[in-house]
């Protein structure tokens, strides 16, 4: 119960953080994903279940408190592929797996986004560069998330003298 | 094999509850912030913060990465209109006079004033589309389609879209913006002024026997009747004179970004 608390008000306060907080920086630093990276990390670090259900609520969600123009489709999409690859390819729990992982949602989630521009013939080279800062600090952000969930797991492991197995 | 299926059963049905568990709480906690009053003024508040520090910490990186040569530009542009705004100082000395025993008269004649609602900006939109996320909405009498201004009278934009705690404030400079308008120059031009990509605004259609000149005040003209007229929108910065054609534009640029504010008005042209 406490960790679906937990990451309940992580899912919320990542939100109001990526639409209030994120996206009124300044380019490129509004570009940061910072609730998909999140969510990247609680599909790989965590259950992939919630991790569906983390980018399926996010499609509506991130509509609801701000800006944002991705299909919601793109987030369906994400999650079930995310789901399908962290439990079959990336199933190891090493920061190479994660970065794998993030990757390939990234790319899945530019690409079903970049399917009515591609239907109306009307892509443009711009829309895919438009995502290299998205890539790039979703690399960044993914190993230092990694970090910090490792350190944070140790910490409970610790804490409430859970037996490692 | 039975204790191992038993195993696998308990597992699924602890994951699919958890589950459960979670989506719950999520949608519990978007319903309490979206639905109830008391929850959409954390809301508010929260994204308040988070939006004020936002734009704090992006100010000061646009300082830091502004060149030299760029702030000499600026200051030599803004010494010139410091120059032009004395001239225009005692200009407006003599107005004003005047203008104080129309008002009385006006005061006689009828007392109209505007319904004005204060918001806070609380989300920006930095993608294809120019608008802002502001924290009042219909349950504060917002509809769609009224004027949105900074309290210098600084037109920013239409409400185009409104939520019960909410509303989507289209800014002028957005490409889908259209707002009938004047232009105050040597004789009054009208026309509607257009966003488009990037930070200028066009007015088209212009007869070309009109004439124009550069920093001429751009403002509502009040053919919208929920856009009251007189509100700023921005100074002619460019005029676009082909003689072959019938017509001539004007490139106009806003006084303001959406960068340069956190408080509006939304202006309801109710007659109170």
């Amino acid at each position: 119960m406490f960790y679906e608390l937990s990451l309940a008000l992580l899912f919320i306060l990542s939100i109001l953080f990526q639409v209030s907080f994120i996206d009124a920086l300044y380019e490129p630093l509004n570009a940061i994903p910072a609730h998909f990276i999140i969510g990247v990390l609680v599909m790989h670090r965590g259950d992939a279940l919630h991790g569906i259900a983390w980018f399926i609520i996010s499609g509506f969600a991130l509509k609801i408190f701000g800006f944002d123009s991705a299909l919601t489709i793109s987030y369906i999409a994400v999650a079930f592929i995310g789901a399908l690859l962290a439990t079959r390819m990336f199933a190891n729990r090493s920061v190479y797996a994660l970065e794998g992982l993030g990757i390939l949602m990234l790319l899945v989630f530019i690409l079903v986004n970049a399917i009515p521009e591609l239907l109306n013939y009307s892509i443009t080279a711009d829309y895919f560069y438009s995502y290299n800062h998205a890539l790039i600090s979703v690399i960044v952000g993914l190993y230092l998330g990694f970090l910090v969930a490792r350190n944070l797991e140790h910490l409970i492991e610790n804490l409430f003298l859970i037996k490692k197995r | 094999m039975s204790v191992l299926n038993i195993k696998i059963s308990q597992k699924t049905k602890r994951g699919a509850s958890s589950l459960g568990f979670f989506i719950l709480i999520v949608l519990v906690i978007l319903l309490m912030l979206t639905r109830l009053n008391i929850g959409s003024k954390i809301l508010g508040s929260s994204q308040f913060g988070l939006i004020t520090t936002g734009t704090y910490i992006s100010k000061m990186f646009q300082r830091i990465t502004t060149s030299e040569d760029d702030l000499h530009n600026k200051i030599e542009e803004l010494q010139s209109q410091v120059s032009d705004l004395m001239l225009e100082r005692v200009e407006n000395v003599l107005l004003r006079q005047h203008l104080n025993e129309l008002e009385y008269l006006l005061a006689y004649s009828e007392q109209i004033s505007y319904k004005s609602t204060a918001a806070r900006v609380i989300a920006r939109s930095h993608e294809s589309r120019e608008s802002i996320l502001i924290d009042k909405g219909s349950n504060e009498g917002i509809r769609e389609g009224l004027a949105v201004v900074i309290e210098s009278g600084h037109i920013v934009g239409v409400v185009s879209e409104v939520k019960s705690f909410s509303s989507v404030v289209t800014l002028i400079s957005d490409i889908q913006s259209s707002i009938p308008a004047a232009i105050l120059g040597d004789s009054k031009t009208i026309g509607i002024v257009e966003g488009q990509k990037g930070y200028l605004m066009k007015m088209e259609f212009i007869p070309q026997g009109v004439e124009l000149n550069v920093n001429d005040v751009v403002v509502t003209s009040g053919l919208d009747e929920e856009i009251p007229s007189g509100f700023i929108i921005g100074l002619v910065s460019e005029i676009i004179k082909d003689e072959t054609a019938l017509f001539q534009q004007v490139m106009i640029e806003a006084l303001y970004t959406s960068d340069d504010f956190l408080n509006v008005l939304v202006i309801d042209p109710v007659i109170e």
